[in-house]
């Protein structure tokens, strides 16, 4: 597994999408994301700003979670870009997930520009205390 | 064909998966939490023009409109703030790319603009500020008059 870059504020991975018709060039970013490990789930969020959140879609599939939005361009009628510091485009990122998750119950949310999903650990895979007898 | 379908997959020919237990993966050391830095030119930020108005925009994901500050001179416009996020109670960092702490970006404008009618807004973490022009850095339409044809 190649290390990653630990922290972009966009991180541009050119995909060319050819939908059949008319060829056009988007490009989708990975999102940063945080995960944090707690006793009960995973909590995973992730910057996805400016997204629709019609778009947003939350999948869990064979073991795999792809987060994946689209970003409607943000261009002004006739107004002419001066400063260019960072591209706009859709967002997708896939994450292994391990059978531990209770799939079923997995939630997400998306506010303020960050989407956050709930991931549930299965019963079993809980962490639990064991009592000590002395 | 597999060739179409690469092309015709999002996931594209970039394709890359990350193991969400896996912290070992992670390139980050252990407890790593990323922090703004002060030399970063952070937020980035987009600027457009057209008659009337300048556009800026940029994007400050997580963040509410109280965290952000914007500071306009005429020539000079200022987005400040701080980003926290609140780590759920009794978790473990499996994976922290998202960087918290204060910063401040300071941009030259390309036109002088009315301070008093500038407006801003966050929408889905994203901040677009609209700043009027002043009259006289609008470009002008002038006259010109025909003068009657000299015989």
């Amino acid at each position: 597994m190649a290390a990653e870059t630990a922290i972009q504020t966009t991180n541009p991975r050119a995909i060319e999408v050819n939908n059949g018709t008319s060829r056009q060039f988007s490009w989708t970013y990975r999102p940063n994301v945080d995960i944090f490990d707690t006793p009960d789930e995973l909590l995973l969020m992730a910057d996805i700003p400016g997204a629709d959140p019609e778009s947003i879609d939350v999948s869990m599939e064979s073991g795999v979670l792809t987060i994946q939005a689209d970003v409607a361009p943000r261009r002004r009628g006739a107004a002419q870009c001066t400063v260019h510091e960072y591209g706009v485009g859709g967002f997708h990122r896939r994450f292994e997930i391990d059978e531990s998750i209770d799939t079923e119950a997995v939630a997400a949310e998306y506010r303020d520009g960050s989407l956050r999903v709930r991931l549930p650990k299965a019963q079993q895979a809980r962490r639990r205390r064991i009592p000590v007898s002395a | 064909m597999l060739l179409k379908a690469m092309f015709n997959s999002p996931l594209g020919v970039a394709r890359e998966m990350d193991r969400l237990f896996d912290s070992m993966s992670s390139s980050q050391p252990f407890g790593f939490v990323p922090t703004i830095h002060s030399q970063w030119a952070y937020p980035a930020i987009n600027v457009w023009e057209d008659q009337e108005h300048l556009y800026a925009e940029a994007e400050l994901p997580g963040l509410k409109m109280d965290d952000i500050e914007v500071l306009v001179t005429e020539d000079q416009l200022t987005i400040r703030g701080t980003r926290r996020i609140d780590v759920p109670e009794d978790a473990r960092a499996l994976r922290r790319e998202r960087a918290i702490g204060t910063f401040e970006r300071t941009i030259g404008l390309p036109a002088p603009v009315e301070t008093d009618h500038v407006e801003a807004k966050l929408s889905h973490g994203v901040l677009s500020i609209m700043l009027p022009k002043i009259a006289a850095a609008k470009p002008r339409k002038i006259e010109v008059k025909a003068l009657p044809q000299s015989a």
